[in-house]
This record gives structure tokens, sequence and C-alpha cells, in this order.
């Protein structure tokens, strides 16, 4: 026989080859010294491979030491509980209200997701499936496949499939119904005499609308002005918004200053720095707005929120009237049919001609932080936002375990962690508004702002899983992590009181982005595949 | 020359235990009756006997987990999941079969497993196991690369090498998994285990000579 390769040789020592073939590979050994060499040369690298790798170069960890327990602890029975309750406090104390008041606003039950997800203008074929329970199943089926499918398959497989998806999703559904897309650098103008007979989506440095739009106005530019009439909504992001026409649906406005001296037949939503409805205005529904300071002037046929620093209302009020803020004002034309109620930290000031069917309601609030500790009332309801937080957080701790644990350890990363999360705080925004401007990206960005506060939520879960670490020690499983989440939590919370404004606000900021910069670090390991060095 | 290698030391034959003269043995430090009777009370639910079996083999799982992935908070993450996997499966355990090898099975599966999570890209699927060059080396200069070099060194070579690769290489040389096991874990074909473990040893000789540059 002929010389052995080498992979016959690895066989032959490994005791893979037939017998015959065995024998054949021994007996030419015997005789040929350049084989013999050979397959001397492969044992001693498999000893040495061998003995590279069974060297006890280090000791188990300690965290190793004993066998990890599954057993649920003692007092998960107590945390359920209270977590229970937390999420109940936080539904009625803060989900409830705001539900109510969005509700009042025209942002009903499913007009927000509505709004948020599907009542773009590609998504019109969609309104009739809307019921929360079929877009929660929708969500657990599309997050179900994206499952399954990375189980089966590389993710770059997946990841394509799924952007095939959105795309076939996003594309599909407009055909006729689709908008009227206008972009200018300078001035996008519906003339007077013109009607857009679909909705209209206009980018450009202002927009003027003095014609006739048959569907509703989406509008980003530096000015937004409505002179003529948009028979559907208004969604507008500008730095200054003025509607002088007549609106048929909703105006929601996001904007430097709005203001409003026409008719809109629904409600009106809006967050500016300065928010005015002129004496010409008339509005079907409610007004809710959060703005620095404001004043309304006309008449709202339904309920007013506002929250601002300063408001002045000289005008008329069919349903309630709600105040959250510092100054508010009611003139002598003010006429408000419902209650009236305000919550700030001094007396509103109301003219003796104002019409109120009931005295004004006044909630002064306490503007000493320290007296609130002396309240039994305070430690309940921290406690209670300990056990919200803490099943918000037990979940993902729950199902993804190593994912957790990895964040929490990338926790310890300080400088990469909060580097990564500073950014993320300012440029997620941004990019999710920027994203905004497309066609597709309404719905996106949208999505990328809803999915921010709850990344937040949860950074503040990883940060207090590595608080509670260093106090009890690493844990691995996924109870001793709900161990160390629950100590922690204590701690994020506690420091969170801290009777002292600027620190609050750096605090804040500072565990949002240690936690979102390690949950984005963990997040870039796993999409890249490359642990960390 | 090497003098290593004799005719006698090793035996033919697919079914036969292969032969590793001198080799050390699986890190068991319990005897085999003493291992058949804490998995014996570990099934009926005794936590005392649980604790043995894992103190007995906690380290020589961790090192396999320590060898494959790439980092050591990594192998402590595997080490914790394999044994909760193992201990939800001793029902499963074939108690006619040693006890580590089923557990460096279990190893082998989750340390796969978790390298295809994380899309460990370099060779999982796409490497044609069929390609591999099978030319004569030129043994004198295979035999210094190897005597030159400290086990701390192959180590780090090592870690450079593809998942599969290392994969390979631990789950032969540091378990003594059979070849059809290996194959069952890696998702091969038997007969390419064999390349596949002498790609693994060309590219830590690439590896090596790259550190000796």
């Amino acid at each position: 026989m002929g010389h052995i390769d080498e992979i016959t040789g690895l066989l032959y020592l490994e005791g893979q080859l037939e017998e015959q073939r065995a024998a054949e590979v021994a007996r030419h050994g015997e005789t040929c010294a350049e084989c013999r060499q050979l397959l001397a040369a492969l044992e001693n690298e498999t000893r040495a491979l061998e003995m590279a790798m069974r060297e006890e170069e280090e000791p188990l960890p300690a965290s190793l030491a004993e066998p990890a327990t599954a057993t649920p602890v003692p007092w998960g029975w107590a945390a359920a509980g209270l977590a229970t309750a937390g999420t109940y406090w936080f539904w009625t104390e803060w989900i409830g209200p705001w539900v109510q008041t969005f509700g009042q606003a025209g942002f009903g039950q499913m007009e927000l997701i509505r709004l948020l997800f599907f009542n773009g203008v590609f998504w019109e074929g969609w309104r009739e499936m809307l019921t929360l329970i079929e877009v929660l199943a929708g969500v657990l089926l599309v997050g179900g496949t994206a499952g399954l499918l990375r189980r089966m398959r590389r993710s770059a497989i997946t990841a394509g499939m799924m952007l095939l998806l959105l795309g076939g999703l996003m594309s599909s559904p407009p055909g006729a119904e689709a908008a009227e897309l206008r972009k200018g650098g300078g001035t996008v103008v519906v003339k007077a005499e013109e009607t857009v007979k679909t909705d209209l989506i206009a980018t450009g440095e202002s927009v003027l609308v003095e014609g006739t739009v048959e569907g509703d106005l989406i509008a980003f530019a530096r000015t937004v002005t409505v002179k003529g009439r948009v028979t559907g909504d208004i969604l507008g992001f500008a730095e200054r918004i003025f509607v002088r026409g007549t609106v048929g649906g909703d105006v929601r406005a996001f904007a430097n200053s709005v203001e409003v001296d026409g008719t809109v037949g629904k409600n009106v939503m809006t967050f500016a720095e300065h928010v005015a409805l002129g004496s010409q205005s008339l509005v079907g529904g409610s007004l809710m707005a959060g703005a620095k300071d404001g004043s309304l002037e006309g008449s709202v046929a339904r309920d007013v929120s506002l929250f601002a620093k300063e408001f002045r209302v000289d005008g008329a009020v069919g349903g309630d009237l709600r105040f959250d803020g510092v100054g508010l004002a009611l003139g002598p034309r003010t006429v408000v049919k419902g209650k009236a109620k305000y919550s700030g930290p001094k007396q509103p000031d109301v003219d003796g001609a104002a019409k109120l069917a009931s005295p004004i309601q006044v909630e002064i609030e306490e503007k000493d932080r320290g007296s609130k500790f002396a309240t039994w009332k305070f430690y309940w309801r921290q406690a209670l936002q300990w056990g919200a937080a803490f099943l918000f957080c037990a979940a993902p701790v729950l199902m993804v375990p190593g994912f957790w644990r990895e964040s929490v350890r990338n926790s310890g990363r300080f400088g990469p962690s909060l580097g990564i999360g500073l950014l993320a705080l300012v440029a997620l925004p941004i990019l999710a508004l920027l994203a905004c401007i497309t066609l597709v990206g309404v719905a996106l960005g949208v999505g990328a702002l809803l999915i921010y506060p709850v990344a937040a939520y949860t950074a503040q879960g990883v940060v207090g899983t590595w608080i509670g670490s260093r106090m009890l020690g690493e844990g691995n499983t996924a109870a001793a992590l709900l161990g160390r989440l629950a100590a922690g939590l204590v701690v994020v919370q506690a420091l969170d009181q801290v009777p002292f404004g600027p620190f609050f606000l750096l605090y804040s900021v500072a565990v949002f982005s240690w936690g979102i910069g390690a949950l984005a670090l963990t997040s870039f390991r796993r999409m890249q595949g490359e642990a960390p060095a | 020359m090497a003098s290593g290698w004799k005719s006698g030391e090793v035996r033919g034959g697919d079914a036969q235990e292969p032969g590793r003269p001198g080799g050390p043995r699986r890190p068991e430090k319990m005897s085999t009756a003493g291992i058949a009777d804490a998995i014996a009370r570990a099934r009926a639910g005794d936590a005392e006997a649980w604790g043995e079996l894992y103190r007995a083999h906690a380290a020589a799982i961790f090192r396999f987990c320590r060898r494959v992935l790439k980092t050591r908070e990594d192998a402590e993450d595997a080490t914790t999941d394999i044994f909760i996997k193992v201990k939800e499966k001793m029902g499963q355990f074939d108690a006619a079969r040693p006890f580590s090898a089923w557990l460096y099975k279990v190893a082998a599966n989750h340390c796969w497993d978790s390298l295809r999570r994380r899309k460990v890209r370099q060779d999982l699927e796409t490497e044609d196991v069929e390609s591999v060059p099978l030319e004569h080396p030129a043994p004198g200069q295979l035999e210094k690369l190897i005597r030159e070099r400290s086990a701390g060194e192959v180590r780090a070579a090592l870690e450079t090498l593809p998942s599969r690769a290392r994969m390979a290489l631990t789950m032969r040389y540091y378990a003594e998994m059979e070849y059809e096991e290996i194959a069952e874990a890696l998702g091969l074909r038997k007969g390419f285990v064999g390349v596949v473990l002498l790609r693994a040893r060309h590219q830590l000789r690439e590896a090596l000579g790259r550190r000796e540059g």
C-alpha cells in the first residue's frame, strides 16, 4: 500500500477504521518510517490537545459552587400580591384616567391604537378588524411567528421574511385610497379653487390650505396654515400651526405655537408651547391641551382638559373644565356648564362675572416634598409602585433570563452602557420623528416612540437587578434574578425620593440611560453574534 | 523523530472503544456505584443527592463550556442552565450508560444551540465539510509545532477557532464523546466527523503558526 494520508492516519488512531483497513495501516506503519512519523505526530497532537483542554487552569466560580434551585422563594407570594395590587393601582391611578381623558379628546378606546398604527392612509381596509383583542392577538401572532422562525432559520432569512411581510402589509392596502403626497422645498399650497379628493400628506417649508381637502391632512412643515376646509382630521407637526378655516374631524397638533380661530367639528388635542383658541373658534368636541401658556376665548362644546403653566379661559365650555398646572384665570365671559376643577399650587383667579355651574373645586398641591414622608399613604404608594415595577420587569426576567442576565452584566460596564444609553435617549426620539416624515415612517416612528417609554421603564429593572446583585451576590437562575430585582428596585425607588430637584432629574436620566444602554449593548451583541471580549 | 506511536497501541473497528493511551479519564470524583446511588436518590427528589452529583460534575461541565463558549460569563450561565436541564430530564437518563457521557451530551447540545442562537456565523451551516484538503503534512514540522507549545498557548489558539471547530475538538478531546454523539450534536453524518476534526486541527495549527509569526 502507498503512504497513509492524514485523515486515514487520524481515523486509525481514533479507532474509526474497519478492522481490515486498520490492520493494513498498522502493517504499513511498521515498515514505513515516514508514515510512522506521521502517526506519532498526530498522536502527540492529540495528547497535547487533551492536556491543554483538561488542564484545570481556573477554579470553579463561587457562583457555581452549589446547584441552582428553581424553587420559588418564600417571599414570592407576597411579591406577587403586591405586584398585582401595584398593577391595579397603576391602572386605576394612571392608565384609567388617561384613557378617560384621551377618550374625551376623541381618542376613546381603540381610537388611539387606530390612530397610531392603522388610521394612516395605508390602513384604510383594516378598520373593521379593530378590537383590542384582535390587535393583541395580531401582535402575539407576529411575535410568535417571528420566534418560531428564529428557531427554524437563520436570522437573516427571518429578518428578510419579516421585512417582506411588513413591506407587503404596508404596500398592499392602499389601492385607490392612497393619499396624495406633496413635497416642496418652499410652500405647498392647496389653492382656493382646488379640491384634493383624498388624504393629503404635505411636507415643506410651509403648508397652506386655502382650498378643500376631502380627507385627512397630515402636515410636517415650519408653518401650517389652514384657511380652507379639511373634511377629515388634521395631524400637524410644525413650528406654527394656524387653523382659521373649517375642519370636519379632529385637530391633533404638535407645535411650538398653535392657534385655532376657525371651526373644528370634533376634538382638539395639542401639545405646544403656546396655545390660543381665539374668539372665533368653535370646537364641536373637547379640548385637551398641554402647553406653557394659552388662552381659550371661543367655544368648546364638551370637556376641556388643560395641563399648563398659565392659562386664561374667557369663553364657553360645554362640559367639565379641568386644569392641572400653576396659574388659571377665568375671565368675565367664561361659561362652564359642567364642573370646574383646579389642581395646582395657588388659588385660581376667577372673575366675578364668570358663569360656573358650580363653584370651582380647588386642590392645592403641597409644595414641600419632604412632608410626604410622614404619611403612611406615601409608603403604601411606594410599595404599590414597587409592585408594579416588579411585575413589569418580572415578565422579561422569566421569559428571557439569559438576555436579562447579560444586560445586568453589561450594566456593570458603566462607561459604554451610560454612553450608549445617553445617545439612545437623545437620538431615538429624533430618529422616530424623522421617520414620521416619510410615508411608511408614520407608523414606524410612532411605534418606536411607544416602545421608548417601555424600554425606559425596563431600564429601571435592569439597573435594579444590577444593584440587587451587588447587595446579594450574583445569581444565575430566574428566581435568583427576581430576588435581586426585588431588592434592587427598593434602592432605585428610594433614591428616586431624594427631595432635591436637580438630583431627581439627573438621577432619572442616569438610571434610564444606564439601563437602556445595557439593554442596547446586549441587543447589539446578540445581533452581531459576538460575545463580549 | 517522534517515538510516541507503536503499531499495537491502536485498535481497529468501529464498535470498539477508541484507544487513547495514557489520556486522562473523564473527570468523575465519585465512584460508579456512588453515582448510581446518587442518581437513584436524586430521581426520588433527594436534594442532597442532587447536590452530590452536581458537585462531582460541575467543574468538568464548566470547563467544557469554557472551552466552547467565548466568555467566562457565558460559560457560567451555560453551566447553570445545563444542570437545570439535567435535573429536569433525570427521568430520561438511561442508567446503563455512564452519567458523565449523558451530561456532556446535554452540555454539547445546549452550547451548540446557544452558539447557533447567537448567530455565530463563522461556519455553522455554510461550510462544506467535504472540501477539506487532505494533503500529507510534513510530520517533523507538525511535531515541532505541537512540542514547543504550552497548554495555555494551545488553549489561546483554540479560542480563535470557528465555533464548530472548537465544539468538535472539545467534544472529542475533552469530553471523549463518540463520533456518533458528535455527529448527532452537530447535525452531521458520522462519516464527516473525522473530516471536521482534521480540519479543526489544521485550523489550530494555522492559529499556532500565526502566534509564532
